[in-house]
């Protein structure tokens, strides 16, 4: 039993992860909050729905499909609602509009799908195997193995690609960082357009490991990518790692040992309590060296 | 190579250049000086492309900037170092001068030419790896001129590299910064050791309130009575 609820809890948070990372990119860069992130994964995640059952398309395809929309969603509000305000001093202009940006998708969302529970297609196989005394659905296993490996892969090209690293400066100071030559409006679109794909992906994935989609997880999804980077440190790709690993982990035992129903209060007070103790999140520092 | 022409420009409503004209020959060295708050940032800044200028215009090698974007600047050949280095804290040595070197294409020669600066500034080699917010003011400094270097521009800003350096190491700048001159590089210095950037300069402009109260031969303007009593501090 505990062995299953860790296991779903990994994958739970590996999924969160995927969720948060591109959340949390976008507050390192502009330090602003994308109220419209959990709406376009949600979007994207719809959409692969309904290529799967109303198209019955390749999973493969379907998924790159739906992600390769939710990122262009992803990068359209950007351009749309957030770039000319980019230079506004006061944050809580772009505040506002992200908030009515996540408005404008969601209610596109709720007439397009409805706002009722619909059940996704389960696209991995329900078998299992055998590991030492264990049952282990091979579903799980997929699903980590996805997200760990997105999640390696993003990780890598922030590391040793130009493009990557460019993103990285353009976080830490933008009018340098153009300096250098660095297209600003460019990099910018694209860790808006990395960050909605990874969403999607998270948000495929979640929705067929519990074959359900609906218009409220899209809300969650925000929720979520904003809690786990703050628990874990915003802005960090290890920060969003910790966060939605423990947010997936702890939701999963409260669910089961605890109830279900205190999942997000206790969840939620224990956010509160990190928080309390460490205010820069787990792996978050204070931005130190600035001489 | 540069030449401005009634250049205005500032911060929103507030106006801090009021017409101002300069020129920068290719192969020369040239200083611009004048007090604190008397439009010396602004004024690079302007010409780099972080702040769009109100009136005037800037021609380089015959292109106009004004209203270019300062990533398509830097590609036509200027190159701006910042005031305070402005290095990329969290990131290796390394990668800052990967970065300094962003949009060419020839990797064998980014590779030279960081070998080059390695060569040039030891300490830097023997730190590539580590955080670039790790080194001192100084070690700082060389890495955000190296940086601005990989760029291969025809003319450089470089703006109060001496600040907040000890003496030694204030030496060591000019020297490198009239090495840097000899190999042919046009260089456009801002500084507030009015004495140190005369001496290594040909040519001076001196901007007061917004606007060049005096240019010439830096060895005349040296000499001058009114620069000796408002910048070096001499009776």
């Amino acid at each position: 039993m505990f062995f299953d609820v860790l296991l779903i809890g990994i994958m739970v948070g590996a999924i969160y992860t995927l969720v948060t990372i591109g959340y949390s990119m976008v507050y390192s860069i502009l330090k602003l909050m994308n109220f419209a992130h959990g709406d376009v994964y949600i979007f994207g995640t719809f959409i692969c729905y309904t290529l799967l059952s109303k198209y019955s398309m390749n999973p493969l395809v379907a998924i790159l499909i739906a992600a390769l929309l939710g990122g262009l969603l992803a990068s359209l509000v950007e351009v749309v609602a957030y770039r000319r305000l980019r230079s506004e001093q006061h944050r809580m202009i772009s505040m506002i509009t992200a908030l009515g940006a996540a408005y404008v998708i969601q209610n596109s969302n709720e007439l397009q799908w409805g706002n009722q529970v619909l059940a996704f297609p389960s696209i991995l196989t329900a078998k299992t195997f055998q590991l030492f005394g264990f049952t282990i659905p091979i579903t799980q296993i997929i699903i980590l193995v996805i997200a760990v490996s997105l999640i390696a892969v993003f990780t890598l090209f922030l590391k040793y690609h130009p493009y990557g690293k460019a993103i990285l400066c353009v976080s830490e100071d933008i009018p340098t960082a153009s300096l250098m030559g660095i297209p600003i409006n460019k990099t910018i679109t694209m860790v808006y357009f990395i960050g909605g794909m990874l969403g999607v992906v998270g948000g495929i994935l979640y929705s067929t490991s519990y074959n359900a989609v609906s218009l409220a997880m899209g809300f969650r999804g925000t929720i979520i990518a904003f809690t786990a980077a703050v628990i874990g440190g915003i802005g960090s790709l290890g920060g969003a790692l910790v966060g939605g690993m423990l947010l997936g982990i702890c939701e999963n035992f409260i669910g089961v040992y605890v109830s279900s129903s205190y999942r997000d209060p206790i969840t939620f007070l224990l956010l509160i309590l990190i928080l309390l103790v460490k205010p820069t999140g787990i792996m978050g520092s204070v931005d130190q060296s600035k001489v | 190579m540069l030449t401005v022409k009634s250049l205005e420009s500032g911060y929103g409503k507030i106006k801090a250049l009021f017409g101002i004209d300069l020129e920068i020959k290719q192969g020369e060295i040239v200083a611009l000086i004048g007090a604190n708050g008397a439009g010396k940032t602004t004024f690079l800044k302007t010409v780099s492309g972080l702040i769009k200028p109100s009136g005037g215009n800037i021609t380089f090698e015959g292109k106009r900037l004004d209203n270019l974007p300062p990533e398509t600047i830097v590609n036509l050949g200027i190159s701006h170092v910042p005031e305070g280095r402005m290095i990329f804290t969290q990131q290796s040595v390394e990668t800052n001068l990967e970065i300094g070197a962003f949009g060419r294409k020839d990797k064998k020669e980014i590779k030279q030419d960081m070998q080059k600066y390695y060569d040039m500034f030891p300490i830097l080699g023997n730190r590539r790896k580590q955080k670039a917010g790790t080194l001192s003011g100084g070690e700082q400094q060389m890495l955000a001129i190296a940086r601005g270097l990989m760029k291969r521009p025809k003319l450089i800003f470089l703006d109060e590299p001496s600040m907040g350096l000890a003496p030694v190491l204030v030496n060591q700048i000019f020297k490198i910064i009239k090495e840097l001159h000899q190999t042919g590089l046009s260089v456009l210095l801002v500084e507030q050791n009015v004495k140190k950037a005369l001496k290594i300069t040909q040519r001076a402009y001196v901007i007061e309130l917004g606007k060049i109260v005096h240019n010439g031969k830096s060895s005349e303007l040296l000499n001058s009575e009114a620069i000796r009593k408002s910048y070096l501090g001499e009776a």
